[in-house]
């Protein structure tokens, strides 16, 4: 009912949003190969409905949960709305800046430290050097990696680099936060940490889309529900009615 | 929730705000990731840097003794040319193919987060462009010192930016090719080395064979030589109907590269 007042211009607008892909069948991607192919027709491929004709608003402040199986487009929608892919077809509108927080990792570079991909994320937050030393400390301490500022990051283990990737994308002041199964990593410590980080986020009336397999995590946090199946949208509403439904109509199916 | 603890976590987490300007932002992107590239480029240290500006000196060292002593050539102040060709050939080569390899490594960053992708390009461009700015400021030293002064060697900058220009827009064209056909970076490799030969680098186009002087003076890195040449050696202002097309040319490969490159860009985190 809170959201409905609030409901004076919506964040995020998706209208009829389809994504295909086409995925080659043939292994390799050269020059060669395309000229071979032609030559004999052997060039296929696999056209992939990723996402097909969703429709759906999202207004400010509020947390939405996407739920479905593995390959029902859950990602490649959370990727349309981040910018990340293009749609085929159909119209993205978001209306303010948006923080992405994508599944393992924020697409780290290996060869450099902690510290200096801290830098390079910022800056893509739109943060300069100046802006973020400050909060170097602070972000490595959250991701208790402070002995390991200056360690390159493939010496890390995974759980410390998605640590790391989460305590700079939180930094973020972005009114819109996309999270792709982040809260499901790191240990219990870790994972209350990042819980308490998103009741704040909510409370400060951020707008948050959250794909998730954690049925926990949903119900608590999400204010409405879709269900994807094959990318479609095959229900909406309050997680009390859509985790039932999911669980009994489409995971059994 | 205890009060304690929320509290903690506020102050833990404030977010960080940015007030700049979108452009501003953008530059700073490019510098980030220009400095990650530099320092991956040279080993993350001096002596690495150094190393990279003796590759196309020692190049020219070799060209050198050969044209000096084996094939003698007769041009007018073929130490200079020599090097000046050189160094700008080098240039062209490293931005052109360096674009390619950027796009490879930054597609895991273009698949989480999104962000101009044309950033990636000017960042590996500035990479490979700080080098030069170096070795060409080493080469007016030269040529102020040893050689002789003139205003007129101001406008050898033209050149410069044209051939910046010129390796940026090229750079997005293969950019765009990469992403679909992996093999354009031993092509252009390939060409790169065949075009050293069609490019009036240790040759001037007056004393060589029609059908190649002709080639050298269609090439645009050969035109852009021609002008820094006139300029810097031998005060000889170029034609300027030369001069005009060189530039036209260069602007429209650039804008044309951005362009195609920006219409595409999106398959960089779908395909990559």
């Amino acid at each position: 009912m809170s959201t409905e007042l609030r409901n004076t211009s919506d964040m995020i607008i998706l209208e009829n949003i389809s994504k295909v892909f086409q995925i080659p069948h043939e292994k390799t991607k050269t020059l060669f190969h395309k000229l071979r192919s032609f030559s004999n027709r052997g060039y296929t491929y696999e056209t992939l409905h990723a996402l097909k004709n969703i429709s759906l608003r999202v207004n400010p402040g509020e947390f939405v949960g996407f739920i479905g199986k593995n390959g029902s487009g859950k990602t490649t929608l959370l990727r349309v709305i981040a910018r990340i892919y293009r749609p085929s077809s159909g119209k993205v509108i978001v209306n303010e800046e948006i923080s992405p927080l994508m599944e393992l990792g924020l697409g780290f570079d290996d060869n450099f430290s902690s510290r200096d991909n801290i830098f390079v994320y910022g800056a893509l937050l739109g943060l300069s050097r100046a802006e973020m030393s400050g909060y170097i400390d602070e972000i490595l301490s959250f991701a208790e990696l402070e002995k390991f500022a200056d360690t390159r990051l493939d010496k890390l283990s995974s759980g410390m680099r998605v640590r790391l990737a989460f305590s700079i994308a939180i930094r973020s002041s972005a009114p819109i936060i996309l999270v792709d199964e982040v809260l499901a990593v790191g240990d219990k410590i870790f994972a209350a940490k990042c819980r308490d980080v998103f009741r704040r986020f909510k409370k400060e009336g951020r707008t948050i889309v959250l794909v998730s397999h954690s049925m926990s995590d949903i119900q608590e946090y999400c204010d409405r529900v879709f269900v994807l199946d094959h990318g479609e949208i095959v229900g909406e509403g309050k997680p009390t009615e859509m985790i039932p439904f999911y669980n009994t109509k489409i995971l059994q199916s | 929730m205890q009060p304690t603890t929320s509290n903690e976590m506020a102050a833990i987490v404030a977010p960080v705000i940015s007030k700049a300007p979108k452009w501003k932002q953008y530059l700073n992107i490019v510098k980030e990731l220009a400095i990650v590239d530099f320092r991956r480029k040279y080993h993350d240290s001096y002596l690495g840097y150094f190393w990279s500006m003796l590759n196309p000196l020692l190049r020219f060292g070799v060209y050198h003794f050969v044209f000096s002593y084996l094939f003698v050539s007769r041009l007018h102040k073929f130490t200079l040319y020599l090097l000046t060709g050189v160094f700008f050939w080098n240039f062209f080569g490293d931005a052109t193919s360096s674009a390619m390899g950027a796009v490879q490594a930054r597609s895991r960053l273009a698949k989480k987060i999104y962000f101009p992708r044309y950033l990636i390009v000017f960042s590996s461009s500035l990479t490979a462009f700080i080098s030069f700015a170096i070795n060409t400021l080493l080469i007016f030293v030269i040529v102020l010192i040893f050689d002789h002064v003139n205003f007129l060697q101001l406008m050898a900058l033209i050149p410069f930016v044209l051939l910046a220009l010129l390796a940026t827009g090229i750079g997005f064209i293969l950019a765009t090719l990469y992403v679909h056909f992996k093999d354009i970076i031993q092509i252009w490799g390939v060409l790169i080395t065949m075009g050293f030969w069609l490019t009036p680098i240790m040759y001037d186009p007056k004393y060589v064979p029609g059908p190649l002087a002709t080639v050298a003076l269609l090439n645009p890195v050969g035109r852009i030589l021609v002008i820094l040449r006139g300029f810097l050696l031998y005060d000889n202002v170029p034609p300027w109907t030369f001069t005009i097309s060189t530039v036209l040319f260069c602007v429209s490969i650039f804008l044309f590269g951005w362009w195609i490159f920006s219409k595409y860009e999106h398959r960089i985190a779908e395909y990559l």
